[in-house]
């Protein structure tokens, strides 16, 4: 049934999210263009060419900055309005279990932001390419040669394996923070947003006292040996600290996102309060 | 029949100090049209949000079909809510597919009869429907449904005469007849001759549970009579001041 649930969640958003993820990249391969054409004329005086050289890139901050915001703002709307609102009604009839409706949403907003990340990078990429085709093929064999020829050390796929875990955890315990706190706010009669938010930033901040706390309770002594493996203790030393540091990151997250995941799963099971 | 589909014992629900329901017994036969009878405000909705597992019992005990409302009921129950919910991206087809996906008891074909008999296209989205259009999607789909239990909450309210005998004639020529369906009203006459039993709640608690037949038998009166007679003291219910 996540499966399913998944579906109509992307079914949701491709209308909204396709166009703005083309328009980022058609806008990376014009600025390319754009501003290979004001470099080689070596100026950027005159209306022509600041519309041309100077325009496109403010369009392209702007919609990099309006697709990352517009991506959040989806994520919670996508919770309140599809589990907590009049949608509410449909979702929680389903054969459903609570459960599976959270980790749907969940995995969902995951994809969905690892399918933003990727439409900055071929932004990135494209604008890198429109400026120069031959530079950017040439640097990339070039890369590709020299890490071939690297003497890459023993274990580095792992570290590389358990950072990706460590992102996608800490990702996912964000986003159920985001859910447990939604949930939250939803309990009262009024004024549902604002307490979500209230409820977001009470959670984040028992966090931050919790990290104090860990501090007083010798970590930061702890958190200095860790440093010093990573700056002293050569490239393996340096590998077996950030992967210990990963671990304990990996652990802590996973915890977070234990409890606000079935924080949210209580509060939707016994306490749901639909429009 | 001794089977019994649906049974409350002593239910309670408060929201704050307001008590919605107060202690509600009821036991329903499967194969039954049921008419939920109450003013504005006496728990229709909250009964019907409790079968359906979108509300907890501040006490007492539910089963639909001897389990506590949960994943496996909702299997059984097809639940028409007193508002739209389909979301706003949706168009006809999608509504259809989402039904087809979630619920084994789903008969597309039916439903895509009925849409065609609405003159429903299925790539209309459903956001440019008309009010009315969108309640008769959503109600086709919930009666599209082989159910065991229809819950269906006010699906009479606010339209007009005529919607009124399509959705009437809907519920009538599509449930499953081994199924009960619950329908929740305060327009009592427009159902009546639909029902084979009635419960009476007011101020959460059921007052009468009878069937219709015995009930013009005992009293010499419509339910619609009788309704308006247990319900006239007081002038407490709101909504039925209209209707008299």
């Amino acid at each position: 049934m996540i499966g399913k649930l998944i579906k109509y969640e992307f079914r949701s958003l491709w209308r909204r999210f396709l166009p703005l993820w083309a328009g980022l990249a058609a806008l990376g391969l014009v600025n390319g263009f754009t501003i290979t054409h004001v470099l080689e004329n070596n100026r950027i005086e005159g209306l022509s060419n600041f519309l041309l050289g100077v325009l496109p890139l403010i369009m392209l901050i702007v919609l990099f900055t309006v697709l990352g915001v517009l991506t959040l703002v989806f994520i919670c709307q996508r919770f309140y309005q599809g589990l907590l609102g009049r949608e509410g009604y449909l979702m929680f009839t389903l054969p459903v279990s609570s459960a599976e409706h959270i980790l749907a949403k969940t995995i969902a907003a995951l994809l969905l932001t690892v399918l933003t990340g990727l439409a900055f990078l071929l932004s990135g990429t494209l604008l890198v390419l429109a400026l120069d085709v031959k530079g950017f093929l040439e640097g990339m064999r070039d890369a590709f040669a020299a890490l071939r020829q690297l003497e890459l050390p023993r274990g580095i796929g792992w570290l590389i394996t358990e950072g990706l875990v460590c992102g996608l955890v800490t990702a996912a315990s964000s986003l159920l923070q985001i859910y447990a706190a939604i949930a939250l706010g939803h309990l009262a009669s009024r004024h549902r947003a604002g307490w979500s938010l209230l409820a977001y930033v009470g959670i984040s901040m028992i966090l931050s006292t919790g990290v104090f706390q860990l501090g007083s309770l010798g970590m930061g002594r702890a958190m200095e040996r860790w440093l010093d493996r990573i700056l002293d203790g050569g490239v393996n030393g340096a590998m077996s600290a950030m992967a210990a540091g990963m671990g304990f990151m990996i652990l802590i997250n996973l915890a977070l996102a234990v409890v606000f995941f079935f924080l949210t799963k209580i509060i939707l099971d016994k306490k749901l309060n639909l429009e | 029949m001794s089977e019994i589909l649906v049974e409350c014992r002593a239910l309670r629900r408060s929201f704050g100090s307001v008590q919605a329901l107060r202690g509600v017994d009821l036991k329903l036969e499967p194969g039954k049209i049921v008419g939920l009878l109450g003013p504005n405000g006496s728990g229709k909705t909250t009964l019907i949000k409790i079968l359906n597992g979108l509300l907890q019992p501040s006490s007492g005990e539910v089963r639909i079909d001897g389990r506590a409302p949960g994943v496996d009921t909702k299997e059984l129950v097809s639940y028409l809510p007193d508002r739209e919910y389909f979301p706003d991206w949706m168009r006809v087809s999608d509504a259809l597919d989402f039904f087809q996906d979630f619920y084994a008891d789903f008969d597309r074909a039916r439903a895509e009869e009925m849409c065609r008999a609405l003159e429903l296209e299925q790539g209309r989205s459903i956001k440019t429907l008309s009010k009315g259009m969108r309640e008769k999607l959503q109600l086709l789909l919930v009666m599209s449904r082989q159910a065991r239990l229809y819950l269906l909450d006010e699906p009479i309210a606010g339209v007009d005469p005529a919607a009124r005998d399509y959705i009437l004639h809907t519920i009538l020529t599509n449930y499953n007849p081994q199924g009960t369906v619950l329908i929740s009203t305060h327009l009592i006459s427009d159902v009546e001759q639909v029902l084979d039993e009635a419960v009476f709640l007011r101020e959460g608690e059921v007052v009468l549970h009878e069937a219709v037949d015995s009930i013009r038998e005992r009293t010499g009166q419509s339910v619609d009579s009788l309704f308006r007679e247990m319900f006239r003291t007081g002038g407490r219910e709101g909504g039925e001041r209209n209707d008299r």
